[in-house]
């Protein structure tokens, strides 16, 4: 039996004590026992620092430190040290700088953040870095954060705030508070693990150990009768389809009869403690009888290879044909031919998916968790329960990261629904690090033969492609992911002759699916590297090599699509051009024994919104009686920063000041359908679809105030939350009173709006229209290179980016440094390898003092058919980064780096290989 | 993550202490900081029944500056370390160890003592200790013993401590004058990584600076435990501190070195890194040596 001890500690400048179990960690204490979920669990093994507190001052991972350790010592938490009314001089900084994101790992940061001041109150910026190092983001790249820190070691000696513009309502362009930002960081921002209910079971999965089994049989009578347990649910316990899955609903939600692979869930156990839950799964008996588990696209695609799937192995194949490659070889005077090789990666979001399932006053099933596309998930979580999609109902919890991995996560909140829908009784499920590195979608790994044409001149003249990419079992967004990659396959450069195939192959490794960028980071890397190498070949530079191949307006892309101005692809290469000379500069100067300095570059083309899919968004906004503006639009905000976006975007259509804007995009009851969080598309189809809103509201508003006023509506304007007449400097009436007038009248202030893009399916040669609009970008790295050791340094990346319109610019940059950082773990240290990476120990995301020096250049011309002339940046950013690294370490050494990660190992074959 | 069940033990004295690992039967851990073991448990790799938490024993803490020695206790964390400039001055190799060791909150808690009681091949802080000629001071039911601390550690995960006894504290003679010192280490990223090789190096020059009078040099994460490379040290005691002779010890270190091939990195590219950090480590401590008292 659990034994229970009475334990005295100071929390929060208060006395406090109470009886518990003392194998108990202060991190569980804290959440469970004391009630205080500020501390978060990303990984529960001291990799992430998410759960950091301070103790007697000093921070440590509380989910290291055994209660009973406090026994007399002071605890202090983010709740500690300020509120949402008076918070602390870190956290408005914090808020001020935009260092807050998901916020996951933002109230542990801080905490660190606060033992460093208080020791040093003057900190360096790489004192900072290393004080930091312990604690993992995966949104920001880290320079927000330290800047913030830095910020607010001045502002704790009574400094000025930085300028906020909250209450402008000209807004777009200007850096206002992130929405939810002081909540992230005052930590009461509730994420999915942060719920409860009363009287609520706890869920466990019992997951498949085999890569590839039949399921002869499963036996649950021992686990029924295990102490606690409430119900286990199998295959034969899903009242609907047993399937989900954006293009194809084939991943079973648990598994039937088979299971494809490893930590594919099998059965699922609800009881009145996780601890009796997790002891039931053990007592589940299963019997497999293996099957021949298949790895590798080669002996996947083989005659004799145990089928994976009825249908055979192979999932999904895109062509995209233009020209003639033959013909264009026969031109070109170089010709370069190269594989390249990616890993499987890893999301690695800081927050472990969580949530809870419980049956609303209206009898829907209501699922309150993490996710990237709550519309889509309701519709799946129906299908699974056999029920109408009105009575199904996502809210969104406050959700730690995405990048790709939380859309279409019905593997885990169906498995919520399912069991709130049998039991009628409120069900909490919460992974944890090890299970979503097991069970969670993984980006494809990519092998690509690349061979490419040019002139003597340096004119690309004929691509061909060929991409294969081991999936796993399941579709999820294969189609999407390899149509993205071969559609964008020869980057931002006019060729006039194509010939691409990719094609996703079925195997039992990880199942593959959406992660920034969808194939394209991938491709970014193989075709630059090709380019680099045709400039060598050529005698050519790089930067010039692409400019004399730049899409310009006119030109056609892989799919025959013709772009419309404006086509800002060669405004980054210039935007770029002068850093570029300096570093070549900076790359001649002296830099100490073994290590060589380079430059390379990167770019990029990016196709926002999904391809050749509908992509609608809807919202609608009202005003209301308190004179505030209600926004509601189902985008779901995973840290990127849409609520903020669009807010800022209802602000400025309508005229109101920003502060009076609150928007809802978590609850399917209430906010209408935007579509996913993915393909960059946000801003751009919702933020339209707000636009018109907001226009269609302001006529309204200006039509009703026309009457009360008696003046036409051509002469009333809105002006920062009131009617003014035109010219006149009087405030005719207040928002709030035409609102509660109109209310009495019986006349609606609300409006909804809309907007969809034509995009054209692609023809079997893969032409036709996928996006309706681009963007580009271009990278530029310097490294060092140990000739030694093989380590590469990143010294400084400079980055640039057509945005159209930056709407929220600091968000946009810590956006960008975010996707930086991701491009450089891609580019040095990133690689999923199953069966061996585990965590966050093995899966090397970067940490503070690994990462350069970023310079972020905006190029703003406006896209005439943007929200405030806005096109999209969540991905775009992550894409040329890791070509523009390897290209640099060509260029200290001379040595090709073919596949990903360039670890040390192949960084010193390459250069013994190939180098200088 | 919860852990596996167990009973906790909080002895207020050495002697409660030792009397209650005497008494144990079955598998009893001593805890101090905590942030190696309870990984390990929640990692189901360690099910101990019973935790024995020594943080109160006074006579494991403190550093103690004596007449000829230093005397670190075992529950000093490395933190504690790092931040001390007295150690900086005297043993820059091992509050730069120290310094490398986890991230800040790791280095708030975790305790020197742990570091080498788990005897991972990697611990940061052994291979500093060695070069000093650390001597490992331990509790017995039947007193104190002292013993080398190279001879301290028997394989990977394992010490000579015998479950009733305690490593009470490290001992460290202090350097003669013209002593520096440096740690080096190699690993997959700059921070909250394992090494995947650290060196360690002491040099002493004589009267003219030009000799290296005595030099110790210690790897690790390159054989089963922390280790001397004893042929390197060999090859340039007496020698001048050259290129030359700098580099033909580096490459009797990595001769000596037994590493294995892992997820981290590979045999053969530990070995190339200890050719690498030695040769670095050397110089470095030469130079530290030449601007020391």
């Amino acid at each position: 039996m659990a034994y229970i001890r009475k334990i005295g500690f100071v929390l929060n400048d208060s006395p406090f004590s109470l009886g518990v179990e003392p194998n108990k960690t202060l991190l569980s204490v804290l959440r469970e026992d004391v009630g205080l979920t500020s501390a978060k669990d990303g990984c529960g093994h001291g990799d992430c620092g998410s759960c950091t507190v301070l103790i007697d001052g000093e921070p440590v991972k509380s989910c290291l430190v055994q209660v009973g350790k406090v026994e007399g010592k002071r605890v202090t938490t983010i709740e500690g040290i300020g509120t949402l009314g008076d918070p602390h001089p870190i956290q408005q900084a914090f808020v001020d700088v935009g260092a807050v994101q998901c916020g996951f790992c933002t109230p542990a940061m801080i905490l660190t953040a606060k033992a460093l001041l208080d020791k040093n109150p003057t900190p360096t910026r790489d004192e900072v870095a290393s004080a930091i190092s312990g604690n993992l983001c995966r949104c920001t790249g880290y320079k927000k954060i330290v800047d913030a820190v830095l910020h607010a070691a001045v502002l704790v000696k009574g400094a000025p705030r930085k300028e906020s513009h909250a209450q402008d309502s000209t807004v777009v362009g200007k850096s206002v508070p992130r929405l939810g930002a002081m909540e992230k960081a005052v930590g009461i921002a509730k994420y999915g693990a942060d719920l409860s209910m009363p009287g609520m079971l706890h869920l466990k999965v019992l997951r498949s150990p085999h890569h590839h089994a039949e399921i002869a049989s499963i036996d649950t009578s021992e686990a029924e009768k295990a102490p606690g347990v409430v119900a286990i649910f199998t295959a034969k316990d899903i009242p609907g389809q047993n399937g989900f899955g954006i293009f194809d609903k084939d991943e079973p939600v648990l598994a039937d009869g088979k299971v494809r692979r490893m930590g594919e869930a099998v059965a699922l156990v609800a009881a009145d403690t996780v601890k009796a839950a997790r002891r039931a799964v053990g007592k589940i008996r299963v019997e497999y009888r293996p099957l021949e588990a298949v790895f590798d696209v080669s002996t996947a695609l083989r005659e004799d290879a145990p089928r994976i799937r009825p249908q055979g192995n192979v999932c999904f194949t895109r062509r995209v044909v233009r020209g003639d490659v033959e013909k264009g070889f026969a031109q070109a005077d170089v010709v370069v031919e190269n594989t390249y090789n990616t890993p499987l990666g890893e999301h690695a979001y800081l927050e472990p998916d969580a949530g809870i399932a419980y049956i609303d006053e209206e009898d829907r099933v209501v699922v309150h968790a993490c996710s990237q596309s709550i519309h889509f998930d309701t519709r799946e979580i129906a299908a699974i329960l056999g029920l109408d999609v009105a009575k199904v109902r996502f809210i969104q919890a406050t959700t730690g990261g995405g990048f790709g991995g939380k859309i279409v996560n019905v593997g885990f909140s169906g498995l919520l629904a399912l069991a709130a829908h049998k039991l009628r009784r409120p069900v909490k499920l919460v992974t944890t690090r090890d299970e979503v590195f097991l069970t969670t979608v993984k980006r494809h790994p990519f092998e690509m033969r690349y061979k490419t044409g040019a002139t003597k001149e340096g004119k690309i003249v004929a691509c061909e492609v060929r991409i294969l990419s081991a999936k796993g079992p399941y579709t999820v967004y294969a189609n999407g992911v390899m149509t993205r990659a071969a559609t964008q396959a020869v980057g931002p450069y006019d060729c006039p002759n194509v010939k691409i195939e990719a094609t996703a192959v079925f195997t039992n490794g990880p199942t593959c699916g959406a992660m920034r960028g969808f194939g394209s980071p991938q491709v970014t890397f193989a075709m630059e590297s090709q380019m680099d190498q045709i400039a060598a070949r050529l005698g050519i530079d790089p930067l010039e090599l692409r400019m004399r191949n730049a899409m310009a307006p006119g030109s056609r892309v892989a799919t025959g699509q013709v772009l419309q101005a404006p086509v800002p692809f060669r405004d980054t290469l210039l935007a770029v051009r002068e850093h570029y000379q300096e570093a070549l500069a900076w790359a001649q100067q002296e830099s100490g024994e073994h290590v060589r300095r380079g430059v390379g570059l990167g770019s990029m083309l990016f196709g926002i919104g999904k391809t050749s899919l509908n992509n609608r968004s809807q919202a609608t906004i009202s005003l209301l009686q308190n004179g505030r503006v209600l926004v509601l639009c189902g985008a779901s905000d995973v840290g990127q920063g849409s609520d903020t976006v669009l807010a800022q975007i209802a602000a400025a259509e309508l005229g109101v000041p920003y502060n009076s804007v609150d928007i809802n995009s978590t609850d399917t009851a209430i906010a209408p359908d935007a579509d996913y969080t993915c393909a960059s598309r946000q801003t751009y189809y919702s933020g339209n679809a707000v636009r018109t809103a907001a226009r269609a509201l302001k006529e309204k508003i200006l039509s009703a105030s026309s009457e009360l006023l008696g003046r036409s509506s051509e002469s009333l304007i809105i002006d920062r939350g009131h009617i003014v007449v035109k010219g006149s400097a009087d405030k005719a009436m207040p928002l709030g009173e035409l609102a509660r007038i109109c209310a009495k009248e019986g006349i609606p202030l609300a409006a909804d709006g809309s907007y969809e893009r034509a995009t054209t399916r692609l023809d079997e040669n893969g032409q036709g229209d996928p996006y309706p609009v681009y963007v580009f970008g271009t990278h530029l790295a310097m490294v060092e290179v140990n000739t030694k050791s093989g380590d590469v340094q990143v010294k400084h990346i400079v980055c640039t980016h057509d945005v159209g319109k930056a709407v929220y610019p600091v968000g946009l940059e810590g956006q960008i440094e975010g996707g930086v950082a991701m491009g450089i773990g891609f580019a040095l240290t990133e690689e999923y390898v199953p069966d061996k990476t585990r965590n966050l120990r093995d899966y090397r995301i970067l940490r503070s003092t690994e990462m350069p020096e970023i310079t972020t250049i905006f190029v703003e011309i406006p896209e005439p058919q943007g929200p405030q002339g806005a096109k999209g940046a969540g991905e775009s950013s992550s894409l040329p980064t890791a070509a523009a690294i390897v290209n640099a370490i060509a260029n200290a050494t001379g040595a090709r780096v073919l596949e990903l990660p360039a670890t040390p190992k192949r960084v010193l074959l390459a250069t013994r290989n190939n180098g200088r | 993550m919860l852990l596996p069940k167990f009973e906790l033990l909080q002895p207020r004295s050495l002697e409660e202490a030792t009397t209650m690992l005497a008494e144990s039967n079955g598998e009893t851990r001593v805890i101090a900081g905590g942030t190696d073991i309870l990984v390990q448990m929640k990692w189901r790799k360690l099910r101990p029944s019973r935790l024995v938490d020594i943080k109160a024993l006074e006579e494991l803490r403190g550093l103690r500056w004596g007449q000829d020695h230093l005397r670190i206790g075992a529950l000093i964390t490395h933190r504690e370390i790092e931040t001390n400039q007295r150690i900086w001055d005297r043993f820059s190799a091992l509050a730069e160890a120290c310094r490398l060791v986890g991230s800040f909150q790791i280095r708030s808690m975790g305790t020197i003592g742990g570091n080498l009681c788990n005897a991972a091949p990697s611990a940061e802080s052994a291979p500093p200790l060695l070069v000093f000629d650390a001597q490992a001071v331990i509790v017995t039911a039947d007193g104190k013993i002292s013993l080398p601390l190279e001879d301290f550690f028997v394989g990977p995960g394992k010490t000579l401590l015998q479950p009733r006894q305690l490593l009470q504290g490290i001992t460290l003679p202090y350097p003669p004058a013209r002593t520096g010192s440096a740690y080096l280490r190699h690993s997959p990223r700059n921070a909250m990584d394992i090494a995947t090789v650290g060196v360690a190096a002491r040099v002493t020059l004589d009267e003219g600076g030009a000799t290296c009078r005595d030099v110790r040099i210690a790897l690790g994460a390159v054989a089963p435990t922390p280790k001397v490379a004893r042929s390197a040290e060999e090859a340039l005691r007496g020698k001048p501190l050259q290129q030359e002779f700098i580099r033909a010890a580096a490459r009797l270190a990595a001769q000596e070195a037994e590493p294995i091939t892992d997820i981290r990195a590979s045999a053969g590219y530990r070995r190339e890194i200890v050719e690498i950090l030695t040769e670095r480590a050397l110089i470095l401590a030469g130079q530290r040596a030449d601007i020391a008292p």
